[in-house]
C-alpha cells in the first residue's frame, strides 16, 4: 500500500486551514453542541471563512458511540445547528484512532468531495462522571430489559473485573516493566514534564507543578498505574478545517500541511491477543505513516503523543521510531530529553494527562499551535533558533492507532 | 487471555508464575480461571 517513489500520497494535497477550541474545563455545564459551535465559529473565523464556505464535516465518534458526555454531539445535529450546506459528510469511531476523522477529510478535499470540511470531537465528560458516570465505548449489544448484557470485547474482560482501558494497559506496563525494566519513576517523567506544559497553557485543565514525590505518592489506580497516569476528564470542543493545500495562499497565518498519514493495523485487533502487548497497533500506525514520506524520525521537532494513560506516550515514543524498542523509559528517564528544550519537546500543551482529555483532537491541535509560532510562552524554539518546522501527532492505544506528520509549509 | 488468578495473594503473583486452569460453573457457563501450579508451591512465597 506504499505510494510507488514517484508518487505523492494523496493526503499531501490536504492542509488544516483553521483551528478553534472551545472553553476547556473540568465541569462546564453547557451542552456539547454549544461548545461545538464556539470552537466551530472559531476555527472558521481563523481560516478567513465563513459558514457559506464549509462544505464538509466530519467527526469521531459520532453516532451509536454511547451517550453521555463520550460522544459528542452528531454530525447531523452539528450540520443542522450551523446552518451548514455539505457535499460531503463523515462519521464513526471505526479508523485509524479519533484522528480518522481528520484523514477521512484529508482524503475528501483531495478527491475533490469537498474544498473545505469542519472536523470536531467535542466530550462533556467532566461533567457526565461529575454526576454519576458516564455510558462507555465498547460495550457492544445486548440487553433487552433488566440486568445488561455486553456483547464484543468486554465480554471477556468484565466477567474478571477488567472494566477499563485503565485496566488493559495496565496489564501492558506491567508487561513493560517485566520485559524492558520499565520503572514507576520513568513512567512519571511523562505526567511531570505534561504538568510543567500546561502551566504555560491557559487552557490547560491542572497547571500546579508537580514533583516525583507527588507522583509516587498518589493513589494507585489500578497496578501500576497511579492517578496520574491517567488522563483527566473534562468539558470541550476541538475543531480544525481541512482544506485543499490550493487555498494555503490565501490564509493569513503559516499553513499547516498534512505530510503524511498512518493508518495500519496489522496485528490482531484486540486489547489483550495482539502479537506484541508492548506495541500493539501504534507500532504499525507508526511503520505505515513512515512508509508515506521522505522525512524521518529525525525531522520532527515536536511531538503530541496520545497519553490517554501515561504508558501510551512511553509506546509511541517507539512506535514513531523516536527511540529503540524497549528504550522509551531511558529516553523519558529524568524529563530533559522530551522538556520544551529537550531533543524531542513532548505535548507542549499539557496533553491529556493536565491539559484534559479532549481525546487525541487537543494534540492535533497544539501540534498546529507549535508550527504556526503561536505557542506564546510555550513555543517550543529549535537549537540555532529555527522554528518548529515538522510535528508527528498520535492518536489512540491498545488496538486503536492513527498517526500524522505535520508540516510548516510544504516538504 | 484476560482471566483472573485465584487462592494466591496479589502480592505473589509475578510474571512467568506457573499456574493451571481451574473452572468456575455460573449458571450455564464454565468460566477458565487459574490458580498456581503444584510445582510453584502454594501460592503464598511463590515470588520469591
Amino acid at each position: 500500500v506504499s505510494p510507488a517513489a514517484a508518487e505523492e500520497p494523496l493526503e499531501r494535497r490536504a492542509i488544516i486551514s483553521g483551528i478553534g477550541q472551545s472553553e476547556v474545563g473540568r465541569r462546564l455545564g453547557r451542552s456539547e453542541i454549544d461548545l461545538t459551535i464556539e470552537a466551530g465559529m472559531r476555527a472558521i473565523e481563523d481560516a478567513g471563512l465563513t459558514r457559506d464556505d464549509i462544505d464538509g464535516l466530519s467527526t469521531y465518534p459520532g453516532m451509536g458511540a454511547g451517550t453521555g458526555g463520550f460522544a459528542g454531539p452528531t454530525s447531523p445535529e452539528v450540520q443542522d445547528a450551523m446552518g451548514l450546506s455539505l457535499n460531503w459528510h463523515d462519521g464513526g469511531g471505526e479508523g485509524a484512532g479519533q484522528m480518522r476523522a481528520v484523514i477521512s477529510a484529508s482524503l475528501a478535499v483531495a478527491a475533490g468531495l469537498a474544498k473545505h470540511v469542519l472536523v470536531y470531537r467535542t466530550v462533556t465528560e467532566g461533567s457526565v462522571q461529575g454526576t454519576g458516570g458516564r455510558q462507555g465505548i465498547g460495550g457492544g449489544g445486548g440487553g433487552g430489559g433488566g440486568v445488561p448484557r455486553f456483547g464484543g470485547f468486554m465480554q471477556w474482560s468484565l466477567p474478571f473485573g477488567a472494566v477499563s482501558a485503565a485496566n488493559w494497559l495496565a496489564m501492558v506496563a506491567t508487561r513493560r516493566m517485566h520485559e524492558f525494566g520499565l520503572t514507576r519513576e520513568q513512567l512519571g517523567a511523562i505526567p511531570i514534564n505534561n504538568r510543567a506544559n500546561a502551566g504555560l497553557n491557559p487552557n490547560a485543565i491542572y497547571r500546579e507543578p508537580m514533583t516525583m514525590d507527588d507522583y509516587l505518592a498518589a493513589r494507585m489506580i489500578t497496578t501500576p498505574l497511579c492517578l496520574y497516569d491517567c488522563d483527566a476528564p473534562c468539558d470541550g470542543s476541538t475543531v480544525v478545517i481541512v482544506s485543499h493545500r490550493d487555498y494555503a495562499p490565501d490564509l493569513d497565518h503559516p499553513a499547516v500541511h498534512i505530510n503524511a498519514v498512518g493508518t495500519a493495523l496489522r496485528g490482531r485487533p484486540s486489547w489483550d491477543q495482539f502479537d506484541d502487548m508492548t506495541t500493539m497497533a501504534a507500532r504499525d500506525a507508526g511503520a505505515s505513516m513512515w512508509e508515506r514520506t521522505e522525512l524521518t524520525p529525525r525531522d520532527v521537532d515536536t511531538a503530541q503523543l496520545y497519553d490517554g494513560f501515561s504508558i501510551l506516550a512511553i509506546t509511541w515514543l517507539e512506535a514513531l521510531g523516536f527511540c529503540g524498542r524497549g528504550e522509551s523509559g531511558p529516553f523519558v528517564e529524568g524529563g530533559a530529553n522530551i522538556a520544551r528544550d529537550g531533543l524531542l519537546p513532548l505535548n507542549t500543551a499539557g496533553g491529556q494527562l493536565s491539559g484534559g482529555r479532549l481525546h487525541g483532537f487537543g494534540l492535533i491541535h497544539e501540534a498546529c499551535v507549535q508550527l504556526r509560532g503561536e505557542g506564546g510562552e510555550r513555543q517550543v524554539v529549535r537549537p540555532g533558533g529555527r522554528d518548529v518546522e515538522v510535528a508527528a501527532v498520535a492518536n489512540g492505544g491498545g488496538p486503536i492507532a492513527g498517526t500524522m506528520l505535520l508540516t510548516r509549509g510544504v516538504r | 487471555l484476560t482471566t483472573n488468578l485465584v487462592d494466591v495473594e496479589p502480592e505473589d503473583v509475578r510474571v512467568g508464575l506457573p499456574v493451571r486452569v481451574v473452572f468456575e460453573h455460573s449458571d450455564d457457563v464454565w468460566i477458565p480461571l487459574f490458580t498456581p501450579a503444584d510445582d510453584a508451591g502454594s501460592g503464598t512465597g511463590a515470588a520469591s
